[in-house]
């Protein structure tokens, strides 16, 4: 049982990402919690994933005006040089 | 061949767009590929596609709207053709953890200091963000970035790229780790 119960953090770490996406078995919900008690090292990936997570989210979801604009003026040329040619 | 623009009304009004838009729509192409060759690369398809396609626009919407739209829909088509053959080796996990699945002990995770959400307000994370996300295989970026790019479940992503849920989670495992990685050496351990 306890054997069963012990996960590597190879494994944890993969369950994590698997419950932001889809919903954990009993068993693997309670074989995360298991390990996570004893493992410092998943417990601060948990945080910093779900940290991570939440600034993707907000930063890719920034609205057009919101992005920093880049001077791209080499590709300018290219387009219109490309489009000439057509 | 059929020379599809004869009509000097419309060059000249796609070559006005390309001087008032292109860098706004590189700017946003980057921010949603993270890779500099792929955002010039969309850019310009869109417009040869403006071209080819110019008799649909009609003026029924604004020009930028409708120049957006189509750069949109070949952002998604790039991070779906991506996500179509996902490199993962074993090696990749070489990296991270010993042969039993534990840390390594250089990369077991620590605690961040002023982990918080509002740390995107500060420029200088955000831009050690985008360099991270520069520095990931296209597959992986295109991995985080379909996760947030439409609102759809899981299960509906995976359907359209033809991948299963584990193929998809085990890569955005990879790619996590990694961006972990290097935000925590740029930024907080720096």
């Amino acid at each position: 049982m306890m054997n069963k119960l012990m996960l590597s953090c190879h494994k944890a770490t993969e369950l994590i990402e698997k419950e932001s996406i889809v919903k954990l078995t009993l068993m693997e919900m309670m074989q995360l919690k298991a390990h996570k008690l004893l493992c410092s090292g998943c417990k601060a990936y948990e945080v910093q994933s779900k940290l991570l997570d939440g600034m993707l989210l907000k930063k890719l979801s920034e609205s057009n005006d919101m992005v920093a604009k880049l001077n791209n003026p080499e590709l300018k040329d290219k387009i219109l040089e490309k489009i000439s040619q057509l | 061949m059929q020379n599809i623009i004869d009509d000097k009304n419309t060059l000249s009004t796609i070559n006005s767009w390309v001087e008032e838009f292109s860098e706004n729509m590189y700017s946003w192409a980057l921010h949603k590929t993270s890779c500099k060759e792929t955002a010039e690369d969309l850019v310009q398809e869109t417009f040869l596609a403006a071209v080819q396609s110019f008799e649909k626009f009609e003026g029924k919407s604004k020009p930028k709207s409708w120049l957006y739209g189509i750069l949109n829909n070949k952002i998604a088509n790039h991070h779906r053709k991506n996500m179509k053959s996902p490199q993962i080796s074993s090696t990749d996990n070489d990296l991270f953890f010993e042969g039993n699945g534990h840390w390594k002990w250089e990369q077991m995770p620590t605690n961040w200091q002023e982990g918080e959400l509002h740390l995107l307000d500060n420029q200088d994370f955000k831009n050690t963000m985008q360099n991270c996300m520069e520095k990931l295989p296209t597959a992986w970026a295109s991995a985080i970035q379909l996760k947030y790019l439409d609102e759809k479940k899981a299960e509906i992503i995976c359907q359209e790229l033809n991948l299963t849920v584990t193929n998809y989670w085990q890569i955005l495992h990879r790619a996590k780790l990694q961006l972990r990685k290097c935000v925590d050496i740029n930024w907080f351990k720096k």
